[in-house]
């Protein structure tokens, strides 16, 4: 039933070569999920993640230390292998500076005719982030045409919005399914349609899932009783830690919160805000609709705390000090997004996750930073956390004992969370 | 540490009076852990005109880091880590961190901020660090993204691009003067936020004075000696006391130019340093001295004044986003700063920045360099393989990577590093033997 998906993501640049055969279009590669994919599908050109392969990155080793995440090194090893050949363009949009030396390099080293760094404010709810971030898109499309040598028009954007709309709400109802007991796909299938997605033609693909919504509600249940996990961390593009975790532990992975999986997929762009300014719509998707990755701030986040439903549970108590009180006319913006700490507990206790595996790729700050939140904020409405520390490669032997162990601890989880605070959670 | 005989030269006079102004500013930050002004913590790329411009003390983090460092006390890291901060991290975060939640400073007390300041832009940790330190302090905390001007292989889009980015942050620096006169519970003063860009430009312009009499043959002053003196353009650099110790090492800097008074006696080899030294152990720096290498110039420090800066994204800025001018308004002044920091922004870009490395290495008439691999500092080591490389295959220069981190000397084999500079200064003297030995032969030819 997923085979198919799954052999996209195994032969990833055999697929890229027959799609750019088949299709005559140009294929571009890009490194982040915050890169506005619609307009490169609306230039006429097929937009491609590049995500790490189980290859060790000695490539990487003359131009980046090893102190920057394989996640990075690995992409920049498969460019500097000639692996990435069939690329006719690389964008990518800021999340950090591991990335940003990855892109430079593959810009310096693959000689590709078209490359853009696009600035992603580091601060999305503000008018002025958005502004700005509004600007650099006018710019990116500006490029694209000159490249093209043609107009891309307000309509050729609706239409792509539409087909990764329908794209992103087809797996957005796949997913509903994990959250029955048991699961009715696996976290094995669920990373595999988004994997496969990023890699493919976003309306090939959607006609896929189509097929798989009308086979998945007849197919066998899965193994009932089994423990249910979340992943929540850097980004997991090698399945081989979720088999770890499904085939030989025997959990479940229910829900997630990466950006190679749930997080690629949540939030659609506005059909109504696109018919008046496509781009101003694309902005409010990739920086308010879709969940935030950790690399992203509110420069006021402390006010919405205030009012959070999981301020006297979790560990993002922040207090206006000194004052402890907000005036009544404060003059600042509150958040227009909820935390990403809150947006992961929502999902958790959605998904009724009895335990949490924060994954990150060694070396990654964002989410190094980030952990020691994490935890304090699971383990204070009841929910146990495990640290994993991996790498591209995914050595399984060494992190089967220590997952083996957590899982086996897990049972349902009564969250500590008072019930009048729930009731103000869409759970 | 090796038992190398000491090679250095005088004294330097001006060395006093940097002791009483740091020594000012060290007892000021612990002072007020119980009273006195505010105190507001932020990464080193948070304009301090900005924070100068209320009564408040603004303590950067990456300096506070660095003092934790030069203490050598591990148990701050290690309290950071017990705490799921992995090792992997800045070390500058992890010790702050630790002296925080251990409440130790290194002159008694941790410092506690009444607000909290991180960028984005430059380094990710930079937001990070800071958000985590504001969480556990209970205090307002805010984020400055520093957009880029989209330097060196991307395309220029010119002044358009590079006026949105200056837009986009003065506009953020309107959101930070209400934040900080909310959580100060203070109005910004106009002329005091004025005086310290004035102030600064001038610290500024005597800096890069500094640093271009550092690259004098013999170097006049040791890297270890501008590393002490770099806390007055990193945390004073609006405070007019630094302005006179300034003006006092470059006056006593320009008699031993002219007297040819050299800081390292025994200048064999000079040499590029790039990123910020282990804190904890500047005496790895006396023994390349010791070995007869001297360090002339480096970009790390040179960034701090403007006009590596803003050389460094000559070609693509219109010509008002490179000039300076003294604000007259609060409006001039959020340019000014705009400006300012976007142009330290565009620092850790490759293009650029090789293309600066190797200007600096044929004005300072290096024979090599030093790249310090900063362990998890993402921001200054950003592109260092490439650099070194690209100064080996276009100027011939050697160059060697010595592994480390800023503040935690677990990072740090000293033995093996020892070995290796021993290694590497005795190949920079032969290259420069065997160039010198070349010129020498081009210049016969050429004149017979």
């Amino acid at each position: 039933m997923f085979s198919e998906f799954e052999a996209i993501v195994r032969d990833r640049y055999g697929h890229a070569k027959e799609l750019k055969e088949r299709t005559g279009k140009q294929i571009f590669g890009y490194l982040c999920s915050y890169v506005p994919e619609e307009i490169i599908y609306a230039a006429g050109a097929i937009p491609t993640r590049i995500l790490t392969t189980e290859e060790a990155p000695t490539l990487s080793e003359t131009l980046m230390q090893t102190y920057y995440c394989t996640f990075a090194r690995s992409i920049l090893h498969q460019g500097l292998a000639g692996q990435l050949d069939y690329m006719d363009g690389l964008v990518t949009a800021y999340s950090c500076a591991t990335m940003r030396l990855a892109f430079e390099n593959l810009q310096r080293s693959m000689g590709l005719p078209y490359t853009k760094f696009l600035y992603l404010p580091g601060i999305i709810d503000t008018p002025e982030a958005k502004n700005y971030y509004y600007k650099e898109l006018v710019r990116f499309k500006k490029d694209l045409e000159d490249l093209f040598g043609r107009t891309i028009s307000d309509d050729d954007l609706r239409e792509a919005i539409a087909v990764y709309n329908e794209n992103r709400s087809s797996i957005s109802e796949l997913f509903e399914g994990r959250k029955e007991a048991p699961p009715k796909i696996s976290g094995r299938e669920a990373y595999l349609l988004t994997l496969s997605s990023m890699l493919t033609d976003k309306a090939d693909h959607t006609r896929l899932l189509k097929k798989l919504i009308r086979e998945v509600p007849s197919r066998e249940s899965l193994d009932v009783g089994a423990s249910r996990v979340m992943l929540v961390g850097s980004p997991v593009d090698n399945v081989k830690l979720i088999d770890l975790i499904e085939k030989d532990i025997g959990a479940w992975v229910v829900a997630d919160d990466t950006c190679t999986c749930t997080r690629y997929a949540c939030g659609t762009t506005s059909v109504d805000q696109a018919g008046k300014d496509p781009l101003r719509a694309l902005v409010e998707r990739y920086l308010i609709a879709r969940p935030p990755c950790p690399t992203k701030h509110s420069p006021t986040r402390w006010i919405q705390c205030k009012t959070c439903p999981f301020r006297d549970v979790a560990c993002f108590d922040l207090k206006p000090d000194p004052k402890q009180e907000l005036p009544k006319t404060l003059s600042f913006q509150t958040p227009e997004r909820i935390c990403r700490f809150r947006h992961a507990l929502q999902l958790a206790i959605n998904h009724k996750v009895e335990g949490v595996i924060a994954v990150e790729q060694k070396f990654c700050d964002p989410h190094g930073f980030d952990f020691h939140h994490v935890t304090q904020a699971f383990q204070h409405v009841g929910i146990p956390t495990l640290f994993l520390e991996i790498d591209n490669m995914v050595t399984v032997g060494q992190i089967k004992t220590r997952v083996q162990a957590f899982i086996e601890m897990l049972h349902p989880v009564d969250y500590m969370i008072d019930p009048e605070i729930r009731q103000g959670i869409s759970l | 540490m090796a038992k190398e005989k000491k090679d250095t030269g005088p004294p330097l006079k001006t060395w006093k009076l940097l002791k009483e102004v740091n020594n000012a500013y060290n007892i000021e930050i612990n002072q007020n852990v119980t009273n006195g002004k505010p105190v507001i913590i932020g990464t080193a790329m948070v304009p301090p005109q900005l924070v100068n411009a209320f009564d408040a003390v603004f303590v950067a983090g990456e300096w506070y880091g660095s003092i934790c460092g030069f203490t050598r006390d591990v148990s701050l890291a290690e309290t950071a880590e017990s705490c799921g901060f992995p090792h992997e991290l800045c070390s500058y975060a992890r010790m702050t961190v630790g002296s925080m939640i251990q409440d130790k400073g290194f002159l008694g007390k941790y410092p506690k901020p009444m607000a909290v300041m991180g960028t984005e832009g430059y380094c990710i940790v930079q937001a990070k660090w800071f958000e985590a330190l504001a969480r556990y302090h209970n205090v307002p905390f805010t984020v400055l993204d520093i957009a880029p001007v989209h330097s060196g292989s991307q395309k220029n889009w010119g002044e358009e691009a590079v006026r949105d980015s200056v837009e986009y942050v003065v506009a953020q620096l309107k959101d930070c003067i209400e934040f900080l006169e909310w959580s100060l519970d203070q109005k910004v003063q106009e002329e005091k936020m004025i005086n310290s860009i004035i102030t600064m430009h001038r610290n500024e312009v005597l800096w890069d004075k500094l640093m271009r009499l550092w690259r004098q043959k013999p170097s006049p002053i040791s890297i270890r000696s501008l590393f002490t003196f770099e806390n007055l353009i990193v945390s004073l650099p609006t405070s007019r006391d630094a302005t006179k110790v300034l003006e006092a090492i470059i006056e006593e800097l320009e008699e031993r130019v002219e007297k040819g008074i050299a800081a390292i006696e025994n200048e064999q080899v000079r040499l590029l340093w790039q990123a910020q030294p282990g804190w904890y152990l500047l005496n790895v720096l006396r023994y390349f001295e010791s070995l007869g290498a001297t360090f002339v110039a480096s970009p790390y420090l040179e960034m701090w004044g403007a006009t590596y800066r803003f050389e460094l994204c000559k070609e693509d800025t219109p010509d008002w986003f490179r000039e300076r001018r003294d604000p007259t308004n609060l409006d001039e002044c959020l340019w000014e700063i705009a400006k300012e920091i976007i142009a330290l922004e565009v620092w850790p870009r490759l293009d650029p920045g090789i293309a600066m490395m190797k200007k600096i290495a044929i004005e300072s008439e290096a024979d090599g360099g030093v790249w310090h691999a900063v362990r998890a500092c993402k921001g200054v080591s950003y592109g260092e393989l490439a650099e070194m490389e690209d100064i080996k295959r276009d100027l011939g220069l050697p160059g060697f990577i010595l592994e480390g981190s800023p503040a935690d000397p677990r990072d740090f084999s000293e033995g093996p590093s020892l070995r290796q500079i021993r290694v590497f200064v005795e190949q920079a003297k032969r290259v420069k033997k065997r160039r010198e030995a070349k010129r020498a032969k081009m210049e016969k030819q050429t004149s017979t």
